[in-house]
């Protein structure tokens, strides 16, 4: 890993779009982005081609940008207007850490499976041909990429937790219907289950086992780990009522001794609880 | 008595010849110790040499004694150690069994024991400082005489000394000369073995010899001045000789007519010990009969200039008694040295005797209660048969404490004399009549507690209960509370109150006709008026407190060249109040019908403030009102009934009365009053409805500087109150809800509990909120259908919280047992709930997935369903073998905690507040003081809680306490002196832990300190996790926690104590704001709790609360804007975004900025690596080869702007990297 970045470049923060142009480090490129123009400071992207032995849907191989170090303000958006420039953009995947999992659109309106990523992210940007991949982990820019802009403003601050405020007063009838497409569905998926296990309560399989449910005509009790800690304890009290304490002489003479121990380890311990509040100093009044 | 009597021979014979050799070498033999700390080790070694010697043979024989029965237990038992089961020696058994019996646990004993050598000299005698003795000896023998001048003429004193007491008046006959002392004596408790550090003074006795003085000394202070005379010339020689390092004056026990020399030894002996030279009369020179308590020996006509005849002369007990101290010094240190004689475990009783007194302040002062008197006390107990001599130290300090408890020596004295039956003996009664509290010494004619006032006493005996109540509890660590914590005055006390201009009640005696007695205290009008008001005082207050303490005060001490202090220097005089909370807030003290005979009497004491009055029950009777409309009001009726009865009994003016008890209250009432009582008085069954008029007349005092307003001492108008009555109406309005919501029809499930859990349900919320008026408004923002929403490019609208209740459903088999499934089932309940709560009762309701909001009274309730079996739902795992198992995770955790621990925790501290009414007080001040101090983020909000929970639950050694303040105090004690490290915090609600669950969570404490979180807090719900403290604080967070709470309470002491004018009491809820990196100021228009700021400016023309006009408008009601805070939203932004890199810090209730401190840890330069590259970028000044991100601290200020855009004006940047600190 050597240094490309040009040495001693000023102080200057637009000094990075200088370290840009230069930098390549273990197949990354640098792209300096700035929130708006009034910026003077800029944030870097850090890209190259994604490339990863297990295939996935959502990032194909040969067509994925992976990204690293997306602002959180970032949307996806701002990198559909960033890599349009290098070829037709497919879809954009926001990520919390590199090879993390990467959903598809929710399913449901109120209660989203992923929650907005607010901490620097991983993009994987799918190009529509190998070529524009192939463009953008070339890119080079003379200037910062503006993320927000006139035509197309990132909404952050109070205009974006207003916003927020009103999305979350969901309207009734709407969230209503779809509670009840949802418990519909899962009642039907419940039931279909039911009869599975109920049927195969009843029949035996091939080799003429049958499998114990708890819904067939003999159910057993489910496999927990409360109900097997209760099995244990059951039969540990069952023990220790058929045992009888103290009847022995030596029994007597054992409890008589444990006693005397019993004593002597107070009083250790005691002396060592002492020798550490002496250790700290505990022992000054005033 | 001879070889205990010391007397100078004996110890110049001690000192001479033969022995010096030895002399020589323990001493070079210790100079080199000097630099290993301390000289224990040779110890043993010199104390074999040492008994050869004839020093005080028999004090000896007794220490000694003492050492050897001391030694066996320990060593016995060590050399075998792990061999528990080897069979026990009878020696053994003994010694197990006696730690049991004879002391409370085997713990205890050894405790004490550390603790015993810990305050108590190494050596019993020190050589070097018989050294000093020896030469002082010489010295003072040599002196040369003078020439006998009259009283009156001290131009032959020596320049560098003056007289060290006030002489007035001055004219006095008599004539004095100095002459060496006919004997020097080394008396007291360093001769005894009984000295304890700090301070181990060394009292050394001169007798002044005949011929200095004269047949009628007794009278008219001619003794006094002779022998401040006699000090004086053995101080002004003393100076000069380079065998002290300092000569210095004090008052001994501070009483002005008893000066001492104070001589610090140059060298080692100094570095320990203390001399203190007295003066007294040759033995039988004065008769003591002529110090009978009856008699007079100040003549009216020497000290006030008018005569009476001889029968009239009033008695002068207390001059009587201060002659007789100094003639009975050498007598009572006779009487303790033959009672130590065989009497093994009185040292080291007394040693813990003495140690409790000093940590409770009660030995200082005058007439305090000291260690001689202690042990004269364990000399009468010893005679009364309350103790024996085999007795352990711990059984003599319980008996001790026990007799202390039930005592009552103010009106049945006791007497050491009970054998001698002398004619001229007075006898108790004469005592009684003289003084307010006795104790007879053993020659009969001392009474040695003269001096105490009935306050002092009250207190010793009130520790002693206190004390008698931790011992017989065995769940307290006795030995911690009785011996190793102080009891400081501003802790002990509720309320304060001090006196500022002491030389005011130099008028007070006046005015009280107390002449004579200012007379008898030889011109201290301090001591002779102090039993007159509190007198007074305790008949005014009467069952509204249960202790009057009065703050010894202290002259200190000053060069021999100085004039003596006078009692001007003292400032001020400090009384302390303990509050009897049940009595001490009633507005009305009912007096006698008014057609009894003591009505008359009433009235003249209460004055123009007692009124007839016609009672509920039909009788008419005289009656006191105060002023008391709202409950902070009430909490200070005792300072309106002190104020009144000083002035109008002792002429104290208002002024000189300075009065600590609400002195925090400003932190808790919210500057704009007016709109709040407005809002209230129009809600029509309030019971606080009286309470309007006096918000019109805040309104139009607005202008005046609110610090005057909320000043007692000011006696203003009106109080503006600390939040009580609002947390009453809201929990008003919630309990109506419940009602609701139990009787709602239609439901499809029954509602098994209700319970709130947002901190103002356990009284916690700093500004409880105010109802709020939920018209459509004319601003602007977008109503959509009936809820409010808030619009960007408008201000913030006002603050409403949303109270958070927990509402558990009944089980049922129709519940799915899928976590998704049931937040559904959930979400369709809030909408049910919604919609049944507006048809059947009108109420404006919004559902949302997570929660339904209600509207009611308005306040904003946030209703969230729960179903029981869920966070063992969320728990549930399948392994590999296919076997459920419950485990904790992130979410069922959480939920667990919102819905089982929170309301658990919340109704216990909920029943708190009904125990202790300013326990809400204590807890609101206390996490705004955490807020404050900008830490409230960093801190769980129930670690606040559970810490106030414990200073009102476990207030041992002091009571629980009875005022918000000096909770607060206490809190700030506990946050900064509980050793988190190694001792676990135990909130014990309700004493539902046993001591075996006690000794588990100690036990299990120590076994896994390090897997526990450095903040460990155990309650009966939860006992050994410490869940609420698991996260936060850090390690960091609490050491600044703690840096801070000492800070404050070191401030708010001082402030308390010296009562100086113009004391700002925010300070300490300012905080410090230099140590941080970046500072973010915020927009105030968009901190919608602006309004609660500790120093808050009104913006022009904003609405701060939200209550004020359009009500009534007939127009539809509607949801405000809920929980809506921008400024938390941005925080939780910037730390998920930059938490890595940096902490954030803000005051929840009206910051207006962010604090930003950079973490060291983020700002080490690391390769290029793709799991850490967040916010990094190259770093461009590093020379290396290899390429090092660092954190692009440019760009990420920029994105400090831009995350907040609308709500940052500045970010302020006043370090760009950490500093190492």
């Amino acid at each position: 890993m050597k240094k490309t970045a040009a040495p001693n470049v000023s102080e200057e923060p637009n000094s990075f779009v200088q370290v840009c142009q230069g930098f390549s480090v273990s197949g990354f490129t640098a792209v300096p982005v700035k929130f708006s123009s009034g910026c003077q400071a800029c944030q870097l992207l850090y890209l190259k081609p994604h490339q990863v032995r297990g295939t996935d849907d959502n990032k194909p191989a040969g067509r994925t940008l992976f990204v690293l170090n997306v602002p959180p303000y970032c949307t996806k958006d701002c990198l559909h207007r960033l890599f349009s420039r290098c070829g037709m953009v497919e879809a954009v995947h926001f990520c919390e850490r590199p090879g993390g999992q990467v959903y598809a659109d929710d399913p449901s309106t109120f209660f989203p499976t992923s929650q907005e990523i607010r901490t620097f992210k991983v993009a994987y940007v799918v190009f529509e041909k190998p070529a524009g991949l192939k463009k953008a982990a070339g890119l080079k820019l003379s200037e910062p990429f503006v993320l927000s802009t006139r035509d197309q403003p990132v909404v952050t601050g109070m205009k974006k937790w207003c916003q927020k405020y009103t999305q979350d007063r969901p309207d009734v009838t709407e969230l209503q219907s779809e509670l009840d497409s949802y418990m519909a569905d899962y009642d039907k998926r419940k039931q279909e289950e039911l009869e599975r296990e109920k049927s195969r309560g009843e029949e035996p399989d091939e080799e003429g086992w049958i499998t114990v449910t708890r819904h067939g005509r003999t159910p057993g009790a489910p496999r927990t780990e409360a109900m097997e800690k209760k099995a244990l304890k059951r039969e540990k009290k069952k023990r220790s009522r058929r045992e009888l304490m103290n009847f022995y002489t030596f029994q007597i003479r054992e409890s008589k001794r444990e006693h005397i121990a019993q004593l002597r380890r107070k009083f250790e311990e005691d002396k060592d609880k002492i020798a550490t509040m002496k250790a700290n100093r505990r022992f000054r009044p005033y | 008595m001879s070889g205990q009597g010391e007397d100078d021979s004996d110890i110049s014979e001690e000192f001479s010849g033969e022995e010096n050799e030895g002399w020589d070498e323990d001493i070079s033999d210790e100079d080199d110790v000097i630099d290993e700390e301390e000289e224990e080790e040779e110890e043993e070694t010199n104390q074999m040499e040492e008994a050869g010697r004839n020093i005080q043979q028999l004090a000896k024989r007794v220490l000694e004694d003492e050492e050897t029965t001391d030694q066996p237990p320990t060593k016995s038992v060590r050399t075998g150690k792990p061999d528990l089961y080897r069979p026990p020696t009878n020696e053994e058994m003994n010694q197990l069994k006696e730690t049991e019996n004879l002391f409370q646990s085997s713990l205890f004993r050894m405790q004490i024991e550390e603790l015993v050598s810990e305050v108590t000299p190494k050596n019993k005698k020190s050589p070097a400082l018989d050294k000093v003795l020896h030469s002082l000896n010489e010295i003072v023998m040599k002196l040369p005489k003078t020439d006998s001048k009259e009283l009156t003429d001290q131009s032959w004193l020596p320049s560098n000394v003056k007289v060290p007491i006030q002489q007035s008046p001055y004219q006095v006959k008599g004539h004095f000369h100095f002459a060496p002392p006919t004997s020097m004596k080394v008396v007291g408790s360093y001769l005894l073995g009984f000295c304890t550090k700090p301070g181990m003074n060394v009292d050394v006795l001169l007798e002044i010899p005949k011929e200095c003085l004269q047949a009628k000394d007794y009278l008219n202070h001619r003794y006094h001045r002779k022998r401040a005379l006699y000090l004086a010339c053995l101080a002004a020689s003393l100076d000069k000789q380079d065998l002290f390092t300092s000569v210095m004056f004090t008052f001994f026990h501070q009483d002005c007519n008893k000066p001492v020399i104070l001589l610090k030894p140059s060298g080692k002996a100094g570095k320990h010990y203390t001399i203190r030279l007295h003066a007294c009369p040759p033995e039988g020179f004065f008769k003591p009969s002529r110090f009978h308590p009856d008699k007079n020996n100040i003549r009216s006509d020497w000290y006030m200039g008018k005569g009476r005849d001889q029968d009239s002369e009033p008695p002068t007990p207390h001059y009587n008694s201060s002659i007789l101290v100094d003639m009975t010094m050498a007598e009572h240190l006779h009487h303790l040295f033959s009672l130590s004689a065989d009497f093994p475990a009185m040292r080291e009783g007394l040693v813990l005797l003495k140690v409790w007194l000093h940590q409770r302040e009660l030995d200082t002062g005058s007439g305090c209660f000291s260690g001689f008197l202690m042990s004269m006390l364990l000399s009468y107990l010893l005679s009364a048969h309350k103790l024996s001599k085999v007795m352990s130290s711990y059984q003599i300090m319980k008996n001790v404490l026990q007799y202390l408890a039930n005592s009552d020596w103010s009106t049945q004295g006791i007497s050491l004399a009970s054998c001698v039956t002398a004619e001229d003996v007075p006898t108790l009664s004469d005592f009684h009549q003289a003084h307010q509290v006795v104790f007879v010494d053993p020659t009969g004619h001392l009474n040695m507690c003269a001096d105490m006032s009935t306050a002092t006493y009250a207190r010793v005996c009130h520790e002693a209960r206190q004390a008698v109540a931790i011992l017989e509890d065995k769940s307290l660590d006795g030995f911690q509370l009785l011996f190793m914590q102080t009891v400081p005055f501003a802790h002990k006390f509720d309320h304060i109150f001090h006196i500022t201009r002491v030389p005011r009640l130099r008028l007070v005696c006046e005015h009280m006709s107390l002449q004579d007695a200012v007379m008898d205290h030889c011109g201290n009008y301090l001591m002779a008026a102090l039993p007159s008001i509190l007198q007074l005082l305790n008949k005014a207050l009467g069952n509204r407190v249960s202790l009057i303490g009065v703050r010894g005060h202290d002259f200190g001490q000053w060069s021999i060249g100085d004039a003596p202090p006078s009692l001007k220097d003292i400032g001020r005089l400090t009384f302390g109040l303990l509050l009897n909370t049940e009595f001490s807030t009633s507005v009305l003290d009912k007096g006698p019908p008014a057609d009894q005979p003591q009505a008359a009497e009433f009235c003249e004491f209460w004055g123009d403030k007692s009124q007839l009055r016609r009672f509920q029950d039909g009788t008419i009777c005289e009656a006191v009102v105060w002023q008391g409309s709202n409950i902070a009001e009430r909490r200070l009726v005792c300072c309106q009934v002190i104020q009144h009865i000083l002035n109008r009994h002792a002429n104290i003016p208002q002024s000189i009365i300075k009065y600590f008890g609400g002195h925090l209250d400003s932190l808790l009432s919210r500057p704009n009053l007016q709109g709040g009582t407005a809002a209230q008085s129009t809600d029509t069954h309030d019971k606080l409805h009286k309470s309007q008029p006096q918000g019109k007349k805040a309104k139009k005092s607005k202008n005046a500087p609110k610090e005057q307003l909320l000043d007692p001492n000011q006696n203003s108008t009106s109080h503006p109150g600390t939040g009580d009555e609002e947390n009453v109406t809201v929990m008003r309005v919630y309990n109506d809800l419940c009602r609701i919501l139990r009787g709602l029809q239609d439901l499809p499930l029954n509602i098994t509990s209700i319970q709130g859990t947002s901190p103002v349900f356990r009284y916690a919320e700093v500004f409880p909120p105010r109802p709020a008026h939920m018209k459509k408004t004319k601003d602007k923002t977008v109503v959509q259908g009936h809820i409010q929403v808030p619009v960007s490019g408008q201000p913030c609208p006002p603050f409403v919280p949303a109270l958070k209740v927990i509402c558990h459903m009944e089980g049922s088999g129709k519940w799915p047992e899928d976590a998704d499934a049931i937040r559904r089932v959930k979400a369709a309940f809030h909408i049910k709930l919604g919609e049944l709560l507006h048809k059947q009762h009108g109420l404006v309701t919004s559902a949302a997935t997570g929660h339904v909001d209600i509207a009611m009274g308005g306040f904003v309730f946030q209703l969230v369903i729960a179903y029981h079996r869920e966070v063992n739902i969320l728990k549930l795992e399948k392994t590999a073998e296919g076997l459920l198992r419950e485990r904790d995770n992130e979410a069922s955790r959480h939920l667990e905690r919102e819905t089982v621990m929170l309301p658990k925790l919340t109704s216990a501290l909920h029943g708190l507040q009904q125990l202790y009414s300013s326990f809400s007080g204590c807890l609101r001040l206390a996490k705004r003081w955490v807020s404050a101090q900008l830490l409230h983020r960093h801190v769980p909000d129930v670690m606040v809680d559970l810490l106030v929970a414990h200073v009102f639950l476990h207030p041992q050694p002091l009571t629980p306490p009875g005022s918000p303040a000096v909770g607060f105090l206490r809190f700030l004690h506990l946050l900064s002196t509980h050793d988190w490290k190694m001792n676990p915090l135990i909130v014990n609600f309700n004493r539902e832990l046993k001591a075996a669950d006690l000794q588990e969570i100690s036990n299990q404490f120590t076994s896994c300190r390090s897997q526990l979180p450095i903040m460990f807090i155990a309650t009966p719900n939860n006992k050994l996790t410490s869940h609420w403290t698991k996260a936060k604080p850090t390690v960091q967070v609490l050491q600044r926690l703690i840096s801070l709470s000492q800070e404050a309470l070191k401030m708010l002491e001082v402030q308390i104590l010296t009562a100086s004018d113009g004391t700002d009491f925010k300070q300490v809820f300012r905080p410090p704001l230099d140590i941080y990196d970046v500072i973010i100021h915020l927009n105030p228009w968009n901190v919608p709790r602006r309004s609660e700021g500790v120093d808050y400016l009104k913006l022009k023309g904003c609405r701060d609360v939200p209550t004020d006009g359009g009500m009534g408008q007939g127009s539809k009601e509607i949801l405000p804007v809920v929980e809506f805070d921008p400024v938390q939203m941005y925080l939780e932004e910037l730390e998920d975004t930059y938490g890595d890199m940096a902490l954030f810090f803000h005051d929840p209730c009206g910051g207006l900025y962010i604090t930003a401190l950079w973490k060291p840890a983020a700002f080490t330069a690391k390769p290029f690596k793709v799991t850490t590259l967040n916010g990094r970028a190259p770093d461009l000044d590093q020379s290396g080869e290899d390429l090092m991100m660092i954190p692009n601290v440019a760009a990420i200020l920029e994105d400090f702007h831009s995350l907040g855009k609308g709500l940052v004006i500045l970010v302020d940047v006043k370090k760009e990297r950490p500093v190492v600190r």
